[in-house]
């Protein structure tokens, strides 16, 4: 290889790097600097100099956010002709500050008089440049007996609706995870904490016996929205089954396909696209009767067509006395009354 | 062969339950406003051609803080009998919930339709009432009951379920709790499970939890999960081992038939990783091991997401999935993104291509070797209130050769009194 063609490949390699570490957000555009909080403490500024009128601010009213101007009071020689905001401070981080507003019942005026103007009690990242300057429950709870209050989720005496501010807690290891399979668990001992964000409908619109369609078609312009059935699953929703049946039961009865089957036409008496079972299915005594072993194998892919009035077909063979044979795996014990419970008195007439 | 299962929507449960919402939405809409929560209402429309079918969704909530709050969503629908619908309009109700809570918070009361999700009792759709006692000793009581949503499909009628939890706080480390309940169809027991529950956070990198339940009509175990996840400090690697043990058959109702045939029961172990590779770039990997009808078998995936600007307004995700359990067996590829083409203040418009393709093992006859299935959508949201979408979607599975859809969407959000 040529020395030329060595400084093209060299070039071409470090221009490829350079533009990956943009795409990945390795190279921070200068915008995503978080704002030199830190130097302007160090240099002695007091916050209201920057944060004019924060001290008498209510719940209500503009975010005391400094504007050019208050920054060129000072940096009167700006090395760049464009707003300061464009660079120094992340959009997001105003954003956010924008949300907490929205959503806090909170008054700096009643805060700054009794903290006697110490801001970074609260702001205690601002003296590391941290992104996250929004002061942390502890913090709160330092001064606040809000203890009680967080025990019993009332967070309405802070919050305005919590559920609509879509803050997730700082530490909640279970939504950075595969919320769709980590939820459930975490939720059974803390679904009492789980309310305090999350709305009935939320719950709903995956567990709901009513739901109107998934929510992956109902939201068919959210792709990368996470969901237990993808747009596409039905392609494979029966091999799902059938390598986890009981994940199915979690949340639908067998009727639920059944249901279904029969409208697609491969369950229901005469349906249209004929028996799907194999020759040798099922037969008189003494025949293969495949169907038993398979039975036994995953009695609820059997119950996705025979759900309901379809466990009468079972029952024809095999009731007590008739050709089927004893169903029943060896050991089986049930607390069921054989006369009168159901399923048992299908096949056991009269108590035989 | 199977019964006529379909749900009945019974037009008298339809008027009773929309009565109730508007009741009410109106019982706590009204009265003090300064201390009141803004009120959220919000209503859709949307439909699908090929098969046709419209819903129109309706929803709300308020909160009077700090002693009651409301929510519902109900909806109407029509087309497409396959899917359901008849060709008559259908009318239902998926959440219609009043919450009445002590202010001090010792006492928490929900009436309606909701999700009932507590202890180690599986999430059930619940028309019915759920009452939490706190005491100050972190010990919680809960008592619920109700008629599950599903108990007017032929063939289960009359069902209701009760049961109750305790629970108890560990201070900041976590929460224990036992839990029963027992359900009852068409006057017979049909369920009756006791059940644990553990929540742990030892450090602030480490969480735990399990669940438990255990079948008392047919004894034996109904279903055991369990997760242990950690993550590094600057949160750039999360790791999780997880295991889940069931029954199917134990969770089923024990008035099936089918809980006669005994219980091959299904296992799954294993473990994910998910590693923030730079600040725009997710990978994550999962493997588990499986156990299910009676063979082994393992099922795992590749995932990629790439944010391409710093607020993830723009998106691209890649994902390799494999299953091969028993008959079970398919690698899936699917390949999604979100584009925004034109963003203004409070506006914009996106691009949502989604792509995926199946590729099964061992196809039958006449199901064809790849079953791929893609979606164009694109969004518009004039305002912050506002989103109108629409989508073009074409498939080919094991059922169709092809099929071509389209779907739209317009949706309003909105709040009373604005802040």
């Amino acid at each position: 290889m040529s020395r030329a063609l060595r400084i093209a490949a060299a070039i071409a390699i470090l221009v490829l790097c350079g533009s990956c570490a943009k795409i990945l957000g390795l190279n921070q555009e200068p915008q995503d600097w978080a704002f030199e909080h830190r130097a302007h403490v160090l240099e002695g500024i007091n916050c209201v100099e920057c944060h004019a009128g924060i001290e008498d601010a209510g719940p209500e009213g503009p975010l005391h956010l400094p504007s050019t101007a208050d920054c060129v009071s000072c940096h009167r020689d700006p090395h760049d002709p464009s707003p300061c905001g464009d660079c120094h401070g992340r959009h997001r981080t105003r954003q956010a500050a924008a949300t907490a507003k929205k959503h806090m019942r909170f008054s700096h005026a009643v805060h700054s008089e009794e903290g006697a103007g110490d801001c970074v009690r609260c702001h205690v990242n601002v003296t590391t440049d941290d992104d996250y300057v929004r002061t942390k429950h502890p913090t709160c709870f330092g001064c606040h007996a809000h203890k009680g209050q967080w025990d019993t989720r009332d967070c309405d005496g802070c919050h305005v609706e919590l559920q609509a501010e879509l803050g997730m807690p700082e530490s909640h290891v279970v939504h950075d995870g595969d919320f769709l399979r980590e939820h459930g668990v975490q939720a059974a001992a803390q679904a009492d904490l789980c309310t305090a964000c999350h709305t009935q409908r939320e719950c709903a619109s995956c567990h709901g016996v009513t739901v109107p369609a998934i929510p992956s078609r109902l939201a068919f312009d959210e792709p990368l929205r996470p969901s237990m059935h993808r747009a596409n699953f039905f392609a494979v929703h029966d091999l799902e089954a059938a390598a986890d049946a009981g994940a199915c039961v979690v949340c639908h009865s067998p009727l639920f396909c059944v249901d279904c089957h029969e409208r697609v036409g491969i369950a229901g008496f005469d349906a249209p696209l004929g028996n799907p079972h194999p020759p040798g299915w099922s037969g008189p005594p003494g025949t293969s009767n495949s169907h038993g072993p398979a039975a036994r194998l995953d009695p609820l892919n059997c119950s996705t067509c025979h759900g309901g009035a379809g466990e009468m077909l079972c029952v024809g063979c095999h009731r007590v006395g008739g050709p089927g044979g004893n169903p029943h795996p060896p050991g089986f014990n049930s607390r069921l009354d054989i006369v009168n419970d159901l399923p048992c008195r299908l096949c056991h007439l009269g108590g035989l | 062969m199977g019964s006529d299962a379909r749900p009945k929507i019974r037009a008298d449960a339809v008027r009773r339950w929309s009565i109730a919402a508007v009741l009410a939405l109106a019982a706590t809409a009204t009265g003090d406003h300064a201390l009141a929560q803004p009120h959220r209402f919000g209503a859709e429309l949307w439909g699908q051609a090929n098969p046709n079918y419209g819903l129109i969704i309706v929803e709300g909530s308020t909160r009077k803080y700090p002693y009651v709050d409301a929510e519902a969503l109900v909806w109407g629908g029509i087309g497409a009998s396959q899917l359901g619908f008849d060709d008559d309009p259908t009318f239902e109700a998926l959440v219609v919930t009043v919450r009445v809570r002590d202010p001090r918070g010792v006492s928490d009361t929900r009436l309606g339709r909701f999700i009932l999700a507590t202890g180690a009792v599986r999430a059930v759709h619940l028309d019915g009432g759920h009452l939490i006692l706190r005491a100050p000793s972190k010990t919680h009581f809960e008592v619920f009951g109700g008629v599950p949503v599903d108990g007017d499909i032929d063939g289960r009628g009359s069902d209701w379920l009760a049961g109750g939890r305790i629970s108890q706080g560990l201070g900041k480390i976590g929460v224990i709790g036992g839990s029963y309940y027992s359900r009852f169809n068409a006057g017979q027991r049909s369920d009756e499970e006791v059940g644990a529950d553990i929540s742990l956070r030892f450090a602030r990198w480490l969480d735990m939890a399990a669940r438990f339940s255990w079948e008392l009509v047919n004894r034996g175990l109904a279903e055991v999960l369990a997760t242990v996840s950690a993550e590094t400090k600057r949160r750039s690697i999360r790791g999780e081992l997880y295991a889940t043990k069931r029954s199917p058959t134990r969770m089923l109702q024990q008035t099936s038939l089918f809980t006669v045939l005994g219980d091959p029961g299904t296992l799954a172990a294993g473990g994910n990783l998910l590693w923030r590779a730079a600040p725009r770039l997710d990978l994550w990997v999962d493997a588990a091991f499986r156990d299910a009808r009676e063979a082994f078998g393992w099922s795992g995936y590749l995932r990629g997401v790439l944010r391409t600007d710093d607020e993830g307004k723009g998106s691209i995700l890649g994902e390799l999935r494999r299953q091969a359990v028993s008959i079970a067996r398919w690698t899936g590829i699917r390949l999604a993104a979100v584009i925004p083409v034109w963003e203004d203040h409070d506006s914009s418009v996106g691009l949502m291509p989604e792509f995926e393709v199946i590729i099964p093992d061992d196809p039958l006859p006449g199901q064809g070797n790849v079953w791929p299935w893609g979606r164009l959508a694109v969004r518009w949201e004039p305002s912050a209130n506002w989103i109108v979408s629409a989508a073009c979607e074409a498939s080919a599975n094991q059922v169709q050769r092809y099929e071509v859809r389209g779907l739209a969407r317009v949706a309003y959000r909105g709040e009373w009194p604005k802040r």
